[in-house]
């Protein structure tokens, strides 16, 4: 690693790789020099073998716990004055003061701003004026609480003014230590065990030696005028609200010793009942803000990582979205250090997709939450985040959460919590709000991947339909081609036949009809091939109206009969006047009917008949049923489905069909199928075929056309 | 009294050879043109009874000729019967509606072609 010039070298030390990117961009923008450690391992050995001017430190690390680290850190040579600043996600404030304690230069909040990263980092590399360095010229000030948190952060907030502090942890300690350090300035709580400050503060003040001491009452409840008042009675130079950046307090701290206030005579206990009654209205309101405050800034933390974190995902990779990425953001922002993802796959089990906190070998545990798939697949139908009793493995305790859209189940997370300084209760809400977020951006992942999928899916539709426009241009094209010198052939034979080239003998008219009797079928053929390729694209149109089934049979026997006879076909018709209407298109009726008689004639040898009938079956008065029997060779039981498919032909061709059944039967079945009837086949094999159709009868009332 | 003058546009050589034998043998005279422009300049000069109009000209098609045909005063009133091999379904509605007397899909079937023939030129049977 090379140092160029003398741009300052600072290591950041985050197992996220996201933060650490985030940070790295930053400062090197700025023109630091960056080294980077995922884990304080690496940040040991990194810095053992060169020493940054400034160090980042997340506080929740993989390997090493971040308090731990800044220790060995220190104790490597030249490393105790290197500044070192603490990252950490929402844990709590007990975490915020243990790392205080641990000697951090500053702790930040994830997460933080690059300008203000960059602002921060500069303000700790830059020495800090003589003055301030000058224990001579600070203030003492004795802070008293029984919190240990707010004694911690009090003594963070007022040793960065630049006063020396003191602390005691309750009245009576206080007392003490008052007694035996006399400091410059007394800063103490009012609710605390034992001697709150009202009463601290007026024991103080009938003291001769300590009398002289300003002292600043600090409540974090609402502070009433009554209060004040009552403070003042008490001796106290001011009381104050306690926000969490203290600013009110180093306020009236400065103020109290700029100016004192003129001592009083102070009665030595407040008024009892009048005193009882508001100590406990001051608890009563501590409590109710501690808690919903905790809760909402947590809260809040959280979903702005989670929604951060999405939509920085999203903006990135909208469909590549992990749950990975979110939760890791997540669990970082809040401070939660270990837990698992899992969504519902199709199948509707849940697979693991998101892994915080372990490596890759304990996923096969993690993915049987340690053997108990139950508490996920209970979680899974909840409604609620819950807690997870009897935690397993050597988790602390578990709060598992559905992860839920409306009403849909769309996976479950679980997260290890620390009850050291908060129990497991108040992370409910905090998981429930992180459950909320992450529901959203799993949905939104999942919408965008849909949407992507549609597109997908709507190109190849586009893409297939083009495809079919060629194919149906190619057969239009080449059926008009075919049919030109078809229709010359045609002419000439017949203007042979007519005898307009000179007579002809009987066996040439034999020989000349078998020509155009085959001419004749290739033009339909053609015919049908066309027809095909028009129904393919256009959807050949349907006009139904009430039609008169026996004169569209007989009509299309009369065209047909020339061709029959020629073959030594007979063709018959039993179609009753009496039958009802068919609901039909008579031109896609006569077309239907001409496939089936024209492919009967094809099959049946010489001498074999063709019978058309029609009725109405008895099993449905709904439908009239026409059928064509032959006596050619009949289809064997095994084709009569396939007949009906486009181009088919058929499997012994040779001997069974003389040619393939190509596209009538299939042009038919469209047909049919879009008058809403069916067509089938049957018959004995070797005593020929009977086709079947059915076409809608007519609504009574209509009028009724001839085709 | 002369056979009557029949104008047969056609661009392919065997259908008009076919047509004409049938023409003949029908005791019409046929004369020729095988593209839309000749066909026009023949019509003219020709003056026949009635044309025979295939749509599939090279060219320019024959609803462009027919069109044509049906705004030359001298032109106007000769019967024109049309063939197509190409997508009757609209084609024949669109040379009805341009003033054709008749409308024929190839291949033709000869004895309707000149039935309509006959009744365009009022000739009985």
């Amino acid at each position: 690693m090379t140092r160029t010039g003398t741009a300052p070298v600072v290591l950041t030390v985050e197992d996220n790789p996201i933060a650490r990117k985030v940070v790295r961009v930053a400062l090197e923008a700025e023109g630091f020099t960056v080294l980077e450690a995922p884990d304080g391992r690496s940040a040991l050995a990194l810095v053992e073998r060169e020493l940054p001017d400034l160090i980042l430190q997340d506080i929740k690390l993989p390997d090493i716990n971040g308090v731990e680290l800044i220790g060995r850190l220190r104790a490597l040579p030249g490393a105790a004055a290197v500044p070192i600043i603490a990252l950490t996600g929402y844990r709590s404030e007990l975490e915020h003061a243990r790392s205080a304690m641990a000697g951090f230069d500053e702790i930040l909040f994830k997460p933080v701003d690059p300008s203000t990263l960059v602002r921060i980092v500069r303000a700790h590399l830059t020495p800090a004026p003589a003055a301030m360095r000058d224990g001579r010229t600070r203030k003492r000030v004795l802070l008293i609480d029984d919190d240990l948190v707010q004694l911690k952060l009090g003594t963070l907030h007022l040793t960065a003014a630049g006063f020396d502090v003191e602390t005691a942890r309750d009245g009576v300690e206080g007392l003490k230590a008052a007694g035996a350090s006399v400091p410059d300035l007394i800063v103490s709580d009012v609710l605390m065990p034992r001697l709150d400050g009202f009463r601290l503060c007026s024991t103080l003040k009938r003291d001769p030696a300590l009398q002289h001491i300003p002292v600043v009452l600090a409540s974090s409840a609402f502070v009433g005028a009554d209060d004040a008042k009552l403070a003042a009675e008490m001796g106290a130079e001011a009381l104050v609200i306690r926000t969490p950046e203290h600013r009110e307090i180093i306020a009236a701290v400065h103020d109290a010793l700029r100016a004192p206030r003129p001592q009083i005579p102070v009665p030595d206990s407040p008024a009892t009942e009048h005193y009882a009654e508001r100590t406990w209205r001051q608890l009563e309101q501590q409590v109710r803000l501690n808690a919903s405050l905790s809760q909402r800034l947590a809260q809040r933390r959280a979903e702005l990582a989670v929604l951060s974190a999405a939509a920085d995902a999203l903006t990135a990779n909208p469909s590549g979205t992990t749950l990975q990425d979110v939760l890791q953001q997540a669990f970082d922002a809040c401070g939660v250090s270990r837990g698992a993802g899992y969504l519902v796959r199709p199948d509707g089990e849940l697979e693991l997709r998101a892994l915080v906190g372990y490596d890759e070998s304990a996923r096969p545990a993690i993915e049987t939450f340690f053997k108990k798939p139950a508490f996920l697949r209970e979680a899974l139908s909840a409604r609620e985040p819950r807690i997870v009793v009897g935690a397993p493995a050597d988790l602390d305790a578990v709060i598992v959460a559905p992860l839920r859209r409306g009403t849909e189940s769309l996976g479950v997370f679980w997260m290890e919590v620390d009850t050291a300084d908060a129990s497991p209760e108040e992370w409910v809400p905090f998981a429930g709000a992180v459950a909320t977020q992450l529901a959203q951006a799993i949905a939104l992942s999942q919408a965008y991947a849909d949407a992507a999928a549609g597109r997908e899916a709507s190109r190849r539709e586009e893409l297939r339909r083009e495809q079919l426009q060629i194919k149906d241009q190619f057969l239009s094209h080449v059926s008009h081609e075919l049919r030109t010198p078809l229709t010359v052939i045609h002419q000439f034979m017949t203007i042979l036949l007519d005898g307009l080239a000179g007579t002809i003998t009987p066996e040439q008219r034999e020989y000349l009809g078998v020509a155009l009797r085959n001419a004749n079928e290739l033009r339909t053929m053609i015919d049908d091939l066309l027809e095909a390729t028009r129904s393919e694209t256009a959807r050949l149109s349907i006009a139904a109206r009430p039609v008169h089934l026996s004169e569209v049979i007989n009509d299309v026997i009369v065209a047909i009969d020339p061709s029959a006879v020629q073959k030594g076909v007979t063709v018959s018709a039993d179609v009753s006047n009496e039958l009802p209407d068919a609901q039909a298109d008579p031109a896609r009726l006569g077309q239907i009917i001409t496939n089936l008689i024209g492919n009967a004639i094809k099959f049946t040898p010489p001498g074999g008949s063709i019978a058309v009938r029609a009725r109405v079956p008895p099993e449905d008065h709904g439908v009239l049923e026409v059928s064509v029997a032959d006596t050619g060779p009949g289809i064997k039981p095994e084709e009569r489905e396939r007949i009906f498919e486009y181009l088919y032909q058929g499997q012994n061709a040779a001997n069974l069909t003389r040619r393939g059944f190509g596209i009538g039967l299939h042009l038919c079945r469209d047909l049919v199928m879009r008058h809403g009837g069916r067509i089938w086949v049957d018959g004995e094999p070797g005593r020929g075929s009977v086709f079947h159709f059915t076409l809608p009868v007519a609504p009574i009332g209509e009028p009724t056309h001839a085709a | 009294m002369p056979p009557k003058k029949i104008l047969v546009v056609e661009d392919d050589a065997d259908q008009r050879l076919a047509i004409s034998i049938r023409l003949k043998a029908n005791k019409y005279a046929p004369i020729f043109a095988g593209d839309g422009v000749s066909a026009i300049a023949a019509a003219q000069r020709e003056h026949p009874d009635l044309i025979v109009l295939d749509l599939g000209l090279p060219g320019g098609d024959g609803f462009t000729v027919l069109d044509r045909m049906r705004t030359i005063p001298r032109l106007a009133g000769i019967p024109i019967i049309v063939l197509t091999a190409r997508d009757p379904k609209t084609a024949r509605e669109r040379t009805l509606d341009l003033g054709a007397s008749g409308f024929f899909e190839k291949p033709v079937d000869s004895a309707e072609f000149l039935a309509a023939i006959h009744a365009a030129l009022g000739d009985g049977e």
